[in-house]
């Protein structure tokens, strides 16, 4: 048993090295309808032999925002589906040829590629070894069994009608508790069998044990998710439960359709192990069957029993300790929650600086609107920032320091990004509530050149927000190289170093006062660009590691950066267009 | 050509440092295919810009994408070999 179980551990670390982009992919292609979702559950689980892997990989996809419940339910009817192909295997081909001849090849191979650079080989080699070690148990238990066949006779325990079935099906739902594997106690009943240790009457109740057993390692799992997660947890344990019921109350009419559909496909009356994987199929197909239909029920129900609590505090929506398993989920993941920390953020930058978030993300000409409107909007940063921001920023970090020390090294330069990006919004929030009070103070102002200066910090301020807002849209007008580009210029072309401002003084437009609370606002404003605009271009940029290498060699350096300064203002684009609007003194 | 594919995709499970030189290819060829979009929306903007002052942005903009475009042919040249 224990063999049996190393082997499931090896097995599912070698399909772990492949969950980094394929599955992830292939997830994202199969899971938009319940009939493609069921599709993805039983292949994904016949191909990794884990139902509990899938469940966990499925919970964690769902608290990361990767997938929708319903299309997390399909996945879990289609595992529950997948998962009787184990039964199959063991039956028709575990005990029936002599698998533990082909466990020393594999082995001796499996050596070989774990110990190779390619991570792709390494995953094979843990297959192979996970198969090898599978084998290997079959084949002790088989075994072990036979040895004790003379001496113990484990059929006395045996109990018939419906007090055997309650009774073995505890059972076989406490041995996968136990054993945190329904495939392991699948293992065990149809080697038992085999040789007769245990009556095909109670196996079949010990296989619907198995079957609700394994729940509990999703519902383990979904400890640290979200309410998503928990969600699903619940719909695997009311689904497998719903189906052990209808087993349990049907048995007889099921064990007729099993001798009917073993004798159609040629199997003998007296193989049991065969019959037993019969049954185990037949009965979650019955379950797949019958709550497909209650699907959107299901999901109204899951809403009610796990419902979304309205916080004080803006809490994370998307991590969970689950995602650090996958160190791609865990990405995914953290840049959504950053992207909702920006919505928060966003709401109060924006009215801070009396911009409607509306027009920001529509196509209506920024700077008429900025020149327009003269709206006072209230918001009271410093009570709004610890509630709507701080918490949630303090999550992140908190979250963020644990993953770190356990994600491979190519995952830590994606995630310290996410970090810097994430500082840089709360910095740029930060900046704003110093900006505000002299934008409150000038926006609705009368000296309309006052009022122009700080028209033009919102206008900036206002374009990256609206630069990001359309490349998280996947404008193609847009890329991340417009943000760098766009911090650029607006760092160098400023009222202060052009020499509008001491042409305001000089012309009694503007107080000295005024000219300083600008000066400094400048400076601010400055920050603000140049900050949303990294963390937009940390947040957008691709995530694959060969995509973000392109990528910054596309991006320009300081020298670059300087010739294409010198160039632009020598061709005087957007530096003669701030002079060309700014009135010479009378 | 689709028994070269398998071969190269083949190496490319082995050799790990020939699967990441690929994917940099491959990463750069789409990355120059959007600037080619950009600038393509970019020259359609520009003659219909309405007023002069956008017309100067827009050509700072489609001047900064050649930029990109440009940088980007020559670190794929250089990949390449071509």
């Amino acid at each position: 048993m224990a063999i049996f179980l190393f082997g499931m551990f090896f097995l599912e670390d070698g399909f772990r090295a492949f969950t980094g982009g394929i599955l992830e992919k292939l997830l994202a292609k199969t899971t938009d309808s319940l009939p493609k979702s069921i599709t993805f559950g039983v292949v994904t689980t016949t191909v990794m032999q884990s139902s509990s892997l899938v469940s966990v990989i499925t919970i964690s996809f769902l608290s990361a925002g990767l997938i929708g419940l319903v299309a997390g339910i399909g996945i879990i009817f289609g595992a529950n589906l997948g998962t009787t192909t184990g039964a199959w295997l063991i039956a028709g081909l575990g005990l029936k040829v002599n698998i533990s001849a082909y466990a020393m090849p594999m082995l001796a191979f499996a050596i070989i590629l774990v110990f190779q650079k390619s991570t792709n080989l390494k995953g094979i080699g843990y297959v192979l070894a996970g198969l090898g070690l599978l084998f290997l148990g079959i084949h002790h238990m088989k075994v072990g069994f036979e040895t004790f066949r003379e001496t113990i006779d484990l059929t006395r325990f045996a109990l018939t009608g419906y007090l055997g079935l309650f009774v073995f099906t505890l059972v076989g739902t406490a041995a996968t508790v136990i054993m945190q594997s329904s495939h392991a106690t699948l293992v065990l009943i149809i080697t038992a069998l085999s040789v007769g240790q245990v009556s095909y009457e109670n196996a079949l109740a010990l296989a619907i044990g198995a079957n609700i057993g394994t729940t509990v390692t999703a519902i383990i799992g979904s400890m640290s998710a979200n309410y998503m997660g928990k969600r699903l947890a619940v719909a695997h344990l009311i689904f497998n439960a719903t189906t052990g019921l209808i087993a349990i109350v049907f048995m007889s009419q099921i064990v007729w359709a099993v001798d009917g559909i073993a004798a159609g496909a040629g199997i003998r009356g007296d193989d049991y192990t065969l019959k037993l994987a019969v049954f185990h199929t037949v009965f979650n197909a019955i379950g797949v069957l019958v709550m497909v239909p209650f699907v959107k029920p299901l999901v109204g129900l899951l809403e009610k029993l796990v419902p979304v609590t309205a916080p004080q505090l803006v809490e994370p929506k998307y991590l969970n300790d689950s995602t650090i398993e996958f160190p791609e989920t865990l990405v995914t993941a953290v840049r959504n929650e950053i992207l909702y920390l920006y919505d928060n953020a966003l709401e109060i930058i924006a009215h801070g600086l009396c911009l409607h978030r509306h027009i920001i993300h529509s196509d209506e000409d920024l700077e008429a609107y900025i020149e327009n409107d003269r709206e006072v909007m209230e918001v009271d940063i410093d009570a709004v920032y610890p509630t709507r921001v701080k918490y949630l920023y303090s999550s992140i970090v908190a979250f963020m320091s644990r993953a770190q020390s356990e994600v491979p090294s190519e995952f830590a330069s994606p995630i310290y990004d996410l970090r810097t990006a994430a500082q840089n919004i709360v910095q740029s929030l930060k900046d704003v509530k110093h900006l505000r009070k002299n934008v409150t103070a000038y926006v609705d102002s009368d000296n309309e050149a006052i009022r122009r200066e700080y028209n033009e910090f919102r206008l900036r301020i206002a374009t990256v927000l609206r630069l990001i807002h359309r490349l998280r849209e996947g404008d193609e007008r847009v890329d991340i190289f417009d943000l760098d580009d766009f911090a650029l210029e607006a760092g160098e072309d400023n009222s202060v170093s052009d020499g509008t401002l001491d042409r305001l003084i000089r012309s009694g437009e503007i107080s000295a006062t005024m000219a300083t609370s600008a000066m400094n606002d400048n400076g601010y404003a400055r920050d603000v660009v140049r900050l949303l605009a990294e963390a937009g271009r940390l947040l957008f940029r691709e995530t694959a590691s060969a995509d973000r290498d392109a990528e910054e060699l596309l991006r320009f350096d300081e020298d670059e950066r300087q010739a294409l300064s010198e160039a632009s203002q020598s061709g005087g684009a957007v530096a003669e267009d701030r002079k060309e609007s700014t009135p010479e003194p009378a | 050509m689709r028994v070269k594919k398998i071969v190269e995709r083949l190496w490319e499970v082995i050799d790990s440092d020939r699967s990441n030189k690929n994917k940099k290819i491959e990463a750069l060829e789409k990355i120059i295919e959007k600037l080619k979009k950009k600038e393509n929306h970019l020259r359609n903007d520009l003659e219909s810009a309405k007023s002069k002052k956008e017309a100067k942005k827009l050509k700072v903009k489609l001047k900064l994408c050649m930029e990109h475009h440009k940088k980007g042919t020559k670190a794929l040249k250089e990949l390449t070999g071509k």
